[in-house]
């Protein structure tokens, strides 16, 4: 099933800078649900909270990997998600991050395609590594929707 | 041993929040040309919802060397809600003061069924944040 696919493992699919904003995290907050109130401050600053770890993979993916996705590969669905959180990451703090395949496998009949993101801060160290696993959508995968994710 | 839960919903209002308007997770219409029966909840919102579990649980160790890794089993629809767990496993008894907290978690949705599990970690010092 792979051998239609034209990425390769290694290949970079995307990269995306983001400084986010107060405005910005409680516009999160609000579709989560997440009380404000359960966010750490800034040490330094109390007036800065620090954004829920999963909100920045979750505000660059567009541009990480979901447009490559759209024109690389197809519909598809997260069937798995991982994520390592090194430091904190708060409202105005610029962060950066490249993205590349890091494992293309069959499993179940299934082909799955793993994206994996580094996050790194100003100084250059690591914040944050974002590692999920794609599930390529085809006729057999959606014909055993009702039965669970594939 | 730390057992935690709670609910969240989902209805079409938040899913377009979270995904945007007009894709498989927010428009049953786009989903359906994906062929899907039924826009369905982003994997990262269900992710999301068991990173809150933690959040609650042991607060800002988890921003800073927490891990979580969550499988994703069953799809979730608009109009649903679904019980996040979190419990705490028993740490080894030679286990030092550098230890992570380890955590299983999973979600289940109104039938009972698992849409989700995996595993959680956080820095040993949280324990001191957790209820």
């Amino acid at each position: 099933m792979t051998s239609s696919l034209t990425v390769r493992i290694g290949e970079k699919t995307g990269e995306a800078a983001i400084t986010v904003t107060d405005e910005m995290l409680d516009e999160y907050l609000d579709a989560v649900g997440l009380p404000s109130g359960l966010l750490p401050r800034h040490p330094d600053d109390a007036s800065r909270r620090a954004l829920p770890p999963d909100f920045v993979p979750k505000a660059t993916m567009n541009r990480l990997h979901a447009y490559f996705l759209v024109k690389r590969i197809g519909n598809a669905l997260r069937t798995k998600h991982e994520m390592h959180y090194l430091k904190p990451v708060y409202v105005g703090m610029p962060v950066s991050a490249e993205c590349h395949i890091a494992d293309i496998y069959e499993s179940k009949g299934r082909t799955r395609v793993v994206f994996e993101a580094i996050y790194r801060d100003e100084c250059g160290e690591d914040c944050l590594i974002d590692r999920r696993t794609i599930t390529i959508l085809d006729k057999a995968v959606l014909g055993r929707f009702a039965g669970g994710r594939p | 041993m730390t057992v935690a839960s709670f609910v969240k919903s989902f209805d079409m209002e938040r899913m377009i929040a979270y995904s945007g308007p007009g894709n498989l997770h927010s428009s049953d219409e786009a989903a359906q040309k994906a062929g899907l029966p039924k826009a369905i909840v982003q994997g990262g919102f269900l992710v999301a919802c068991l990173s809150e579990l933690m959040i609650r649980e042991y607060g800002e160790p988890y921003f800073s060397g927490g891990s979580i890794a969550v499988n994703l089993l069953k799809p979730v629809t608009a109009g649903t809600s679904v019980t996040c767990f979190l419990a705490e496993e028993a740490p080894a008894e030679d286990a030092d003061e550098d230890a992570v907290i380890q955590c299983k978690i999973w979600m289940e949705n109104e039938d009972g069924d698992l849409c989700a599990a995996g595993g959680a970690t956080v820095p040993a010092r949280a324990r001191g944040n957790s209820a």
